[in-house]
């Protein structure tokens, strides 16, 4: 899946991130390259503090880089406008975070075809396409509830459901089971991997190495550095 | 499209899960929404359709014909109430139907000159009576009328009890009822016709004026007896000039027979007889040559400036709406930032994120809007009868025009979104990694916040000054009815509190810096309302702007009040009574028996004469007494020609020596620039000569009061002494106790009955206008500072208390907790306060710069004096302390700090 012929979702050429100046400047992420294709489940691994999430922030233009550039399905983040990084966040990128994924005020169904409806697709086609998403993560009958009347792991089905939703394809997840138990936590995790099995790209964080068992490569961070990287057959260790 | 769809979706569904905060902005908005949609459905409801106007005129007849001048052509609109002109005429060339109207008796004209067949019914309101009460005589109008029929239904009608129909029956209105303190069945006793008392069978109402007094009997049983009662008393009108205003009253209703109609040129054949006619058929299609409604002199400036307050008032409502909303909105999206960052995290552009916060606003105006002007338009139907006797007359109809209620409703809803524009822009401008990480970092403010505050600040105090001071006053207007004039005050007034609203970064941030100087309790609480501007500010603004409504309105009230009590000019010394006459002179002896008659202890009378010059057979000139220099120019007053009594009366002097000198031929003089080397000079001028100069001995008194109406007293004998005629003006009594209202009212009618054109009244001295209302006025803006404050700090705290808890879990006492929140919201408040007193000078100085033009002798300038600093120290200073005991005094939930 990792294949040399797939193309590159995601494209990080030397980026770093510094906070603070002078004295109180901090390293929060180290010059850094790296490349994940279509197919690609990539699972970032590290400590706290060690830029894991600077990793995936930087990745989907939610923070911009103090040097280097990023590139999503080749396009290059750096001098895009707030307004066009959303645009790339919606058509191209999805996050799923460790909790709070979903907006309280929608539906299961309306959260998923929430970035399909900001980019003007018609309420009534993105509603069909977020039924068709929830059908194929098994959780129809969750259409209509809210996120309170939803479980940890519902949620998060339906937050992968969202970072998926349109035609984008790569999936930035920031310890996405970190508040599950670990058999719903799994169950999240199968779902992440048929997606990339089935052509999309993911970058996961976590600090579970048995969760990191579910990706195809695994990169290790300390102190905002590489410290070294791990390919695996996806599902081997499982 | 679907964007929008989808955060509105959003903002809807998020406002139905924040009760409590959305059920405060829908009320902040509908209540103003309610009160406009009330006084727009009394408006609407209170103008009549030409029908229900005819129905209030001549009941069920078909037209009302008034003896307007017989004999004299007039020109009327459709309804002669909305005016009459009077052509001008040559005494040597009268037309025929000029001869006719004067020389025929007015039923045998209109018999003739109506379709025949026509039925008259006289209608003409019988004079001033006055009845027997518990406390005394009250003045009552009087009326005749048969109401067993239906001819007067409509005009006049009967709404409980029965119709007059025995002899000696009346009916009688509520307020006569109310004023007399009698009640159906009672007999009441007129003054002249005591030995004939009327029994009262029935209530009765003039749809078009339900605060009218009145006696209604049947017809042929009250006028006729008054009229000879009168006689028999001497009180019977004998000037010409009453004759001819009873002559005018004469009116009738018509009654058509089948198939006949009066149309516009019957009431022009009607009006050149010199009589005018109210018709159904006309007023249904009015021609189009009818005259307009005639505009009073000087009432469009007086509109103008009624205009201008009103729009004022109107706009600072709304801005103050607007501001005090803010803080729940600006809470709400603070509150929310999580949501609105996974938004951002999901493709949401920023404009997406201020559309969930705007969009909030427009549910929540929308929703607003809609229940004020369901409930404002439900208070008027359930309350209808009640605001109609508050309002004196009946409504046509309930009318609802919806294009008036939709732009009440947009105008709220509008409110609900600019205060939902400053969070909403906040919202967008906060990143999306710091909203999913719960960061709120501290911003630093631009430097150039407070400079362009001061900027605009400036520029509206500039502008509302132009409005009020240098633009002209009658312009046409150039938006929304409103003039340049108008336009520039509210402007720059609201411009003023937006500029005022930029200092408050720069003064967060001067505060902020004293915080290192004061205990942890204090420097907590001074750094943390500094830092989070996001959240002090939109609480400060709320204050400000509720602060600015109480000032403007305190200030305005009280500049208002210094400047009509500056402007008004006694006439006399306070408490004294005075007729004044104007041609009906020799009513003179009839007036003084009657106003003694109706005002009893009066006192002394002092007998006021004119000084006139006859400088040929029949012309003669007022002399006047020679002033100083005033504006360029010598200043002059007529003579005040009387006796000893007048001084006691008209200078409530009571001064021996004065009097010796008045009686030994001296003038006594109260203004010393009357005072020319120890004499007074009297100045008389006949047409085309010189003008002629007496010297008079004259003595000086202090009496600063009197220079104006009477600056040198003669007396008549002295006058006549110099050759000068001496013409009776009226009289002044000056009573020891002050005169009842009623007591005035009934002289004052008997003196319009027997001398029209004679002036009659009391000198009550300057008395503040609707004091109650002033009060109830002042008291409401106070609660609504108070409620301001409370409540918008109590959002901040309440955005604050993840920050309380935490100083808990460290360990901090209850006390400290509770130092920081009270000094939270004391500093708000404080802040709100200063910066509000400043904005609430800037409307009021405006609006009292604009009311001084025209008024003589009000300062143009707000004394600081007339400024009620009570109360602004109340609100400045007082609020602030009660806000922070109020902060401190609220309980914070324990485990606030796991959000």
């Amino acid at each position: 899946m990792t294949g040399s012929s797939a193309q590159a979702v995601l494209r990080l050429e030397g980026v770093g991130r510094v906070h603070g100046r002078g004295e109180a400047e901090v390293h929060a992420l180290h010059p850094i390259d790296l490349e994940v294709r279509a197919g690609e489940f990539l699972a970032v691994m590290g400590p706290s503090g060690s830029g894991k999430s600077t990793l995936l922030a930087l990745a989907g233009g939610l923070d911009r880089p103090s040097v280097g550039r990023v590139l999503v399905e080749g396009t290059p983040l750096e001098g895009l406008s707030r307004a066009k990084l959303a645009d790339v966040r919606r058509r191209s990128v999805g996050y799923v975070f460790q909790s709070y994924n979903l907006i309280p005020a929608l539906t299961a169904a309306e959260n998923i075809a929430l970035p399909r409806e900001l980019d003007g697709v018609s309420a009534r086609t993105a509603r069909a396409e977020a039924l068709a998403a929830l059908e194929e993560l098994g959780i129809a009958q969750l259409a209509d509830r809210f996120p309170e009347d939803m479980s940890g792991g519902q949620q998060q089905r339906v937050a992968i459901g969202r970072a998926l939703a349109g035609e984008r394809r790569l999936v930035l997840a920031d310890e996405p089971t970190g508040a599950l138990d670990s058999a719903t936590g799994e169950a999240v995790l199968q779902v992440l991997r048929s997606r990339c099995d089935a052509g999309a790209a993911a970058v996961m964080v976590t600090h579970d190495p048995a969760h990191a068992a579910w990706a195809d490569r695994v990169v290790f961070l300390r102190d905002g550095r590489f410290l070294r990287e791990a390919a695996q057959r996806a599902g081997a260790e499982r | 499209m679907s964007a929008w769809r989808a955060v509105l979706r959003m903002a809807r569904r998020d406002a139905l899960r924040a009760k409590g905060r959305s059920a405060l902005v829908v009320a902040m908005i509908a209540l103003p929404v309610l009160g406009a949609t009330g006084v727009d459905v009394v408006h609407r409801s209170g103008q009549l359709t030409a029908a229900e106007r005819s129905d209030r005129l001549m009941g069920r007849a078909d037209a009302l014909i008034g003896a307007y001048d017989p004999g004299r052509s007039i020109e009327q609109s459709v309804f002669p109430a909305d005016g009459v002109r009077t052509l001008p005429q040559r005494q040597d060339s009268l037309t025929p139907e000029q001869k006719r109207g004067a020389s025929t008796e007015p039923v045998a004209l209109l018999g003739e000159l109506l379709p025949q067949g026509s039925t008259l019914t006289p209608a003409r309101t019988g004079p001033v009576a006055a009845v027997q009460t518990h406390d005394g005589l009250a003045p009552v109008d009087t009326f005749e009328a048969d109401l067993s029929g239906d001819l007067w239904k409509g005009r006049l009608n009967l709404v409980s009890g029965r119709a007059p129909a025995a002899g000696h029956e009346a009916a009688a209105t509520k307020a006569f009822l109310a004023d007399t303190g009698l009640r159906i069945g009672d007999t009441v006793t007129v003054r002249g016709l005591e030995s004939t008392p009327f029994t009262l069978t029935g209530t009765v109402e003039h749809p078009d004026d339900l605060n009218k007094s009145e006696l209604v009997a049947r017809p042929g049983e009250l006028y006729q007896q008054l009229d000879a009662a009168q006689v028999t008393a001497g009180l019977a009108p004998q000037s010409p000039s009453a004759e001819q205003a009873a002559a005018k009253k004469d009116a009738w209703l018509v009654q058509l027979p089948a198939g006949a109609q009066l149309g516009w040129d019957k009431v022009r054949e009607l009006n050149r007889h010199g009589y005018t006619l109210a018709g159904r058929q006309v007023a249904a299609h009015p021609p189009a040559d009818a005259p307009a409604v005639a505009e009073a002199i000087g009432s469009e400036d007086a509109r103008e400036r009624r205009m201008m307050t009103v729009a004022t008032t109107a706009a600072m409502a709304l801005l103050e709406v607007a501001l005090l909303a803010g803080p729940a909105f600006a809470v709400g999206a603070r509150r929310a930032r999580r949501q609105l960052a996974l938004l951002g995290a999901a493709g949401g552009r920023p404009g997406h994120v201020r559309a969930v916060v705007l969009g909030g606003g427009l549910v929540l105006g929308a929703a607003g809007a809609a229940l004020g002007a369901v409930l404002g338009a439900g208070l008027v139907a359930v309350l209808r009868t009640r605001i109609e006797e508050w309002g004196g007359s009946r409504f046509g109809g309930f009318t609802l025009r919806p294009t008036d209620l939709l732009a009440i409703a947009a105008v709220g809803t509008v409110t609900a979104l600019l205060a939902a524009l400053l969070p909403a822009l906040q919202a967008g401008r906060r990143e999306v990694l710091d909203g999913l990480t719960d960061r709120d970092p501290v911003r630093r403010s631009a430097r150039w916040t407070p400079v362009l505050g001061v900027v605009i600040v400036l520029a509206g105090v500039g502008l509302a000054l132009y409005g009020a001071v240098v633009t002209p006053t009658g312009a046409m207007p150039v938006l929304a009815g409103l003039t340049t004039r108008t336009l520039s005050v509210l402007g720059g007034a609201m411009l003023a509190e937006l500029g005022l609203l930029l200092f408050t970064p720069a003064l967060l941030v001067l505060l902020g810096r004293l915080a290192r100087l004061l205990p942890v309790g204090p420097r907590l609480a001074l750094r943390d309302t500094a830092r989070h501007r996001s959240r002090t500010g939109p609480a400060v603004a709320a204050v400000l702007a509720a602060v600015a409504g109480a000032v403007a309105v305190g200030v305005h009230t009280a500049g208002a009040e210094a400047q009509d009590r500056a402007s008004y000019r006694l006439e006399q010394p306070v408490g004294a009574v005075r007729l004044t006459l104007h041609g009906d002179a020799d009513t003179m002896p009839q007036l003084r028996t009657a106003i003694v008659q109706d005002i009893p202890d009066l006192g002394e009378r002092a007998d006021l004469y004119e000084a006139q010059y006859v400088f040929c057979e029949g012309c003669l000139d007022v002399v006047y007494a020679e002033g100083g220099p005033r504006y360029g120019q010598t200043d002059a007053k007529p003579v005040v020609v009387g006796d000893a009594a007048a001084l006691h009366n008209l200078l409530a002097l009571r001064d021996r020596d004065a009097e010796a000198a008045l009686l030994a031929g001296k003038a006594v003089v109260t203004d010393p620039s009357y005072l020319h080397d120890g004499k007074a000079v009297l100045r008389m001028r006949g047409v085309n000569m010189e003008p002629k100069q007496v010297a008079v001995d004259a003595v000086l008194v202090a009496r600063p009061g009197a220079q104006r109406y009477a600056p040198v007293v003669i007396a008549p004998d002295t006058i006549r002494g110099l050759g000068l005629k001496v013409e009776p003006t009226g009289a002044i009594w000056l009573p020891g106790t002050p005169v009842a209202d009623k007591a005035e009212q009934r002289a004052a009618a008997t003196v319009a009955r027997l001398a029209p054109r004679s002036e009659f009244g009391v000198e009550r001295g300057f008395r503040a206008k609707d004091s109650v209302v002033q009060v109830a006025l002042s008291g409401f803006a106070a609660l609504v500072v108070l409620g301001a404050a409370v409540v918008s700090t109590a959002l901040a705290a309440a955005d604050a208390r993840r920050e309380r808890a935490l100083l808990s879990a460290i360990g901090a006492r209850p006390r400290t907790r509770r130092t920081v929140a009270g000094l939270q919201a004391g500093l708000i408040a404080l802040l709100g306060g200063l910066l509000g007193t400043v904005g609430g000078f800037v409307p009021a100085y405006a609006l009292l710069r604009s009311r001084v033009s025209g008024m003589m002798g009000a300062p143009a300038v707000l004394n600081p004096a007339d400024v009620p600093w009570t109360t602004i120290a109340l609100l400045a200073l007082v609020l602030p302390v009660l806000a922070g005991v109020l902060g401190a005094l609220r309980r914070d939930d324990p485990a606030g700090w796991r959000g």
